[in-house]
């Protein structure tokens, strides 16, 4: 297995040490590299001054050679005429260099192992007032090895340093950079699902960590949302499924009282059975909305002609309307198509139209409508002369349960709207709720095909 | 008829031997599978009501293994998983009907005659109880020998209703058979309700005593008005 250090503070501080190491170790290699070639450099333009000096001085005046040993300028050097050593100065002799002409026979430079030092040669024949003579410079190379030695000794001891400064100033860095997780680690281990309105701290919302942060901040607004909504529902499910459960519970302990006759009994049982059956519906609501979120559903798409379909759901409705003398006047041409489910769709018409007949007054009046916008989508408006929805409302009649008027124990469900909904955004469209001309407007808005 | 009742919820299977021992059928129930299959593998009934939840052996293998033993009697399965999948699996592992509890009582009775029914000619050409008369090609209605004037929606459920003479219909009949309403959405109920209220007007006002009746919590019933 590969070691692999568990906090993410110690992995950067690594690979910033690790980073650092190469850039290092190739910087001091430049260094090294590029003094030694300009120590030689140095080195080899010396011998050719020396070499000048010396030269300079034969054609003035060779018995000044002596001098330019004792004045310095020259340190190590030999002048001969063939094999004839002229002059040379007491260090070469010294030194136990080669044999010029050895040297002049293997090339004009040479470096020669003498003794324990180490030299570099340079020999050259030259004519000076047509006597040609052998002339030969030499430098020790002991000052630059040495001076190499000292610059590597010196990389050597402060690499590691540097090293170990590039480690522990990563870790400082990231610790700073990596504060702000710690923090919302721990807030964020007291979440719950009873404390979800706690939010996770954030230094500097700029900055990647504060982006991170305001996005589980943002995913923690719907949690909250959602879950809060979840425990609305449930707790008016279970008033709902509780209310016929009641009436079923009074109503079956009045039966048991005795001396009833038998047409009372009757009665009794009857109320029994249409509450079972209010919550057979309610259930079987229920189970369609409880499908839908699970996103079992599926819809079929294909080309309705929503002319039909809405005289279809008019017709089967019409006779709600009819019996509360209202009129029901529908406009919509006759070549309007909309891409949808047929089944879904005629049953989201079917919950607001019958929303509408409910809660328009005895002989109101109900418009539907359909127009197709720009060629993209069709919209279906269903307005009613009710009374209207009151504005703070109009975002929440699509809750499930949801009803305007405290109205339970009426015939709906308080489903409708909430099966409606989900319906039309099964298709992929949009329905809203708004007040307009005297009574509340719903808008259904989908695909047109 | 005989019938045999497999359910291994005790209430529900008494309460359905004594519903349908009311109407005049002798019941067999069986609490489980195994003593299911024994019953219906070895008596003679007119009518299977079969579970599909039961302990030791599942609805379904009851039902596959009498269909592979060649038993042709009529099997209605009773379930409580509302599922497309289990209808589809039950009806193609050999079963006649179906019906999703909680069901409406006279909604089983309805099917069970549908079930027994089979294969024998039905609906005479002209239907009448006491002075009513209802010509089924003609589609006219005589109530004493006055026509009555029906819309197609009243007449279908006239109709349906004296089909069923004698025999409550629930409303998630009507909804199935005449709306013809794959789901039963509450909007409908009240559609049900209105139709249903307009036929009895133009039956039974101006009659002593109505053919039609609501019964309540369970639905409609057309019956002699002695009775």
């Amino acid at each position: 297995m590969r070691l692999r250090p568990r906090s993410i503070r110690t992995r950067l501080a690594l690979w910033f040490t690790a980073a650092m190491a190469l850039i290092l170790l190739v910087f001091a290699l430049a260094v090294f590299t590029v003094t030694r070639a300009s120590l030689w450099d140095q080195l080899r333009s010396n011998l050719d001054l020396e070499m000048g000096a010396v030269t300079a001085v034969l054609d003035h005046d060779p018995d000044e050679l002596e001098e330019l040993r004792e004045h310095g300028a020259v340190e190590l050097f030999i002048v001969q005429q063939k094999d004839t050593v002229l002059y040379s100065s007491t260090p070469w002799l010294e030194s136990q260099l080669p044999e010029v002409s050895s040297i002049l026979d293997s090339g004009r430079t040479l470096s020669a192992a003498m003794s324990s030092d180490e030299f570099v040669i340079k020999a050259d024949r030259v004519k000076v007032s047509g006597n040609e003579y052998i002339v030969a410079v030499a430098r020790n190379e002991e000052p630059i090895h040495s001076s190499l030695r000292t610059l590597a000794l010196t990389i050597v001891l402060i690499y590691p340093a540097a090293l170990l400064l590039s480690f522990g100033g990563g870790l400082f860095m990231t610790k700073r950079l990596l504060s702000p997780i710690g923090h919302m680690a721990r807030k964020a281990k007291v979440l719950t699902a009873e404390r979800l309105s706690e939010r996770l701290p954030i230094d500097n919302a700029d900055d990647e960590l504060g982006q991170l942060g305001t996005a589980f901040n943002d995913t923690l607004v719907r949690i909250e949302e959602s879950y809060s909504r979840l425990k609305r529902f449930t707790s008016d499910a279970s008033h709902e499924l509780r209310t016929p459960l009641t009436a079923i519970r009074s109503v079956g302990e009045v039966g048991l009282r005795e001396g009833l006759e038998s047409s009372e009994y009757r009665e009794l049982i009857g109320s029994i059975l249409e509450e079972t059956d209010r919550l057979t519906r309610l259930i079987d609501s229920l189970l369609t909305l409880t499908r839908a979120d699970s996103g079992h559903f599926q819809v079929l798409k294909s080309r309705l002609n929503l002319r039909d379909l809405i005289s279809d759901v008019l017709d089967l409705l019409g006779v709600l309307a009819d019996e509360k003398s209202q009129t029901i006047e529908a406009t919509i041409s006759e070549d309007i198509y909309c891409n949808a489910d047929k089944q879904t769709l005629r049953l989201a018409l079917i919950n607001v139209i019958d929303n509408a007949i409910k809660y328009t007054q005895i002989g109101g009046r109900i418009r539907v409508a359909a127009l197709a916008l720009d060629g993209e989508k069709v919209e279906i408006t269903i307005d009613d002369s009710g009374r209207g929805i009151p504005s703070e409302h109009l975002e929440r009649v699509f809750d499930r349960f949801y009803r305007v008027e405290e109205e339970r124990g009426g015939n709906g469900t308080g489903l409708g709207l909430a099966i409606a909904r989900w319906a039309v955004e099964a298709n992929g469209g949009t329905v809203t709720a708004a007040n307009a001309d005297g009574g509340a407007r719903f808008t259904i808005v989908l695909d047109s095909a | 008829m005989h019938a045999l009742i497999i359910e291994d919820e005790i209430k529900v299977a008494g309460a359905l031997r004594r519903g349908l021992e009311a109407e005049g059928y002798e019941v067999v129930v069986a609490n489980d599978g195994d003593e299911g299959f024994a019953r219906a593998s070895t008596g003679k009934y007119g009518i299977i009501l079969l579970d599909l939840m039961l302990p030791h052996r599942s609805g379904l293998e009851i039902l596959q293994s009498l269909r592979a033993e060649g038993l042709q009697t009529p099997i209605l399965v009773l379930t409580a998983k509302d599922a497309i999948d289990d209808r589809v699996n039950g009806l193609d592992a050999g079963a006649d009907d179906y019906l999703v509890k909680p069901f409406a009582f006279a909604e089983l009775l309805a099917r069970i005659r549908a079930l027994s029914r089979r294969g024998r000619p039905q609906t005479a050409d002209s239907m009448n109880i006491d002075d009513l008369v209802v010509n089924m090609s003609a589609r006219r209605v005589h109530r004493n020998g006055v026509l009555v004037q029906l819309t197609a929606k009243e007449f279908d459920l006239l109709s349906y209703l004296l089909r069923h003479r004698g025999h409550v219909v629930s409303r998630e009949m009507l909804a199935r058979d005449i709306w013809d309403e794959p789901r039963r959405v509450t909007p409908l109920d009240n559609v049900i309700d209105v139709h249903v209220a307009r036929l009895r007007r133009k039956i039974d006002d101006g009659h002593e005593v109505p053919l039609i009746r609501t019964v309540r919590g369970v639905g409609f019933i057309i019956e002699h008005a002695l009775q």
